[in-house]
């Protein structure tokens, strides 16, 4: 509502739907408020959409550490080797039948591409240049960074039969 | 039941602080059998909480506790779960495998 004028600003209070003060993002009024005959025909349009109470608290903090959390990201490419040996394939795709893993393990492969180097319950350096992500479900992923990228070698479950053999391929293929 | 072989996908003198972390451990038995728990200790539990914002520690699989990370102190703990053909060492390996209908099952009984 216009309240009054100061020099030639015009101060006052803007009442909206109460629904938009649940987005996460800011927003804008469209054309429809921003023209008006006279401030009658504003405070009309205004006190049409208005539902409940004109005061509402809009969580600026929240929105402002989301942005600023954005703008500190600096997401690293992840790349996936599995592919390229037939028996890390097959342990992965074994691995991911199980929902909860398999959910675990994309969460994972997510922290480590914004940034996080010790997602879950911590990395574990198995061996010179390659490391263990876990989490608490028993995801396991194994991981490399060259080059400033994230290189997903394998991904299994804390029971996996095959583990030690794994080691020995990524072994074999990276140290 | 007797243990025949300890030993980490992650080599144990990778650990930096002994006293705050946890880590996956190989469990060889003597009829062959093998079994894979995670070992960790207290204050690790406290830094997981911290770690990830929240009030209590995540569902998962559960940790077998100990005051700090070394062979002695893991292979005594390990031990302790091999004790009655092993059943904790197992609930500990199968915790997260076990299908719920089971828990219901041994309610009904």
């Amino acid at each position: 509502m216009l309240k009054y004028k100061k020099g030639q600003v015009w101060i006052g209070t803007e009442a909206m739907a109460e629904q938009f003060y649940f987005y996460r993002y800011p927003f804008q009024f469209t054309n429809y408020f921003k023209t008006w005959k006279n401030k009658y025909q504003l405070h009309v349009k205004i006190q049409v959409i208005s539902a409940t109470s004109l005061k509402k608290r809009f969580r600026a903090e929240e929105f402002l550490n989301q942005s600023k959390k954005n703008q500190q990201c600096d997401l690293i490419e992840i790349e996936s080797k599995i592919k390229e040996d037939s028996r890390l394939v097959k342990i992965a795709e074994k691995a991911g039948k199980n929902e909860k893993i398999q959910q675990d393990l994309n969460s994972l492969a997510e922290q480590l591409r914004l940034g996080n180097k010790s997602p879950g319950t911590g990395t574990k350096t198995l061996f010179k240049g390659v490391k263990e992500a876990r989490a608490r479900s028993g995801a396991r992923l194994y991981f490399r960074e060259k080059n400033g990228k994230i290189e997903v070698l394998v991904k299994l479950t804390k029971n996996s039969k095959d583990r030690k053999d794994v080691v020995t391929i990524l072994r074999k293929k990276y140290e | 039941m007797l243990i025949k072989k300890i030993s980490f996908p992650s080599p144990l003198e990778y650990t930096e602080d002994i006293y705050d972390d946890n880590l996956d451990v190989f469990v060889e038995l003597e009829n062959g059998s093998e079994y894979t728990v995670i070992v960790g200790t207290p204050k690790n539990l406290l830094t997981l909480m911290n770690r990830h914002e929240m009030d209590f520690l995540e569902p998962g699989c559960p940790f077998i506790i100990v005051k700090k990370l070394t062979m002695e102190v893991i292979k005594k703990a390990i031990h302790a779960h091999t004790q009655d053909d092993a059943y904790w060492l197992k609930l500990h390996y199968f915790s997260g495998s076990i299908e719920s209908d089971m828990f219901d099952r041994l309610q009904e009984d």
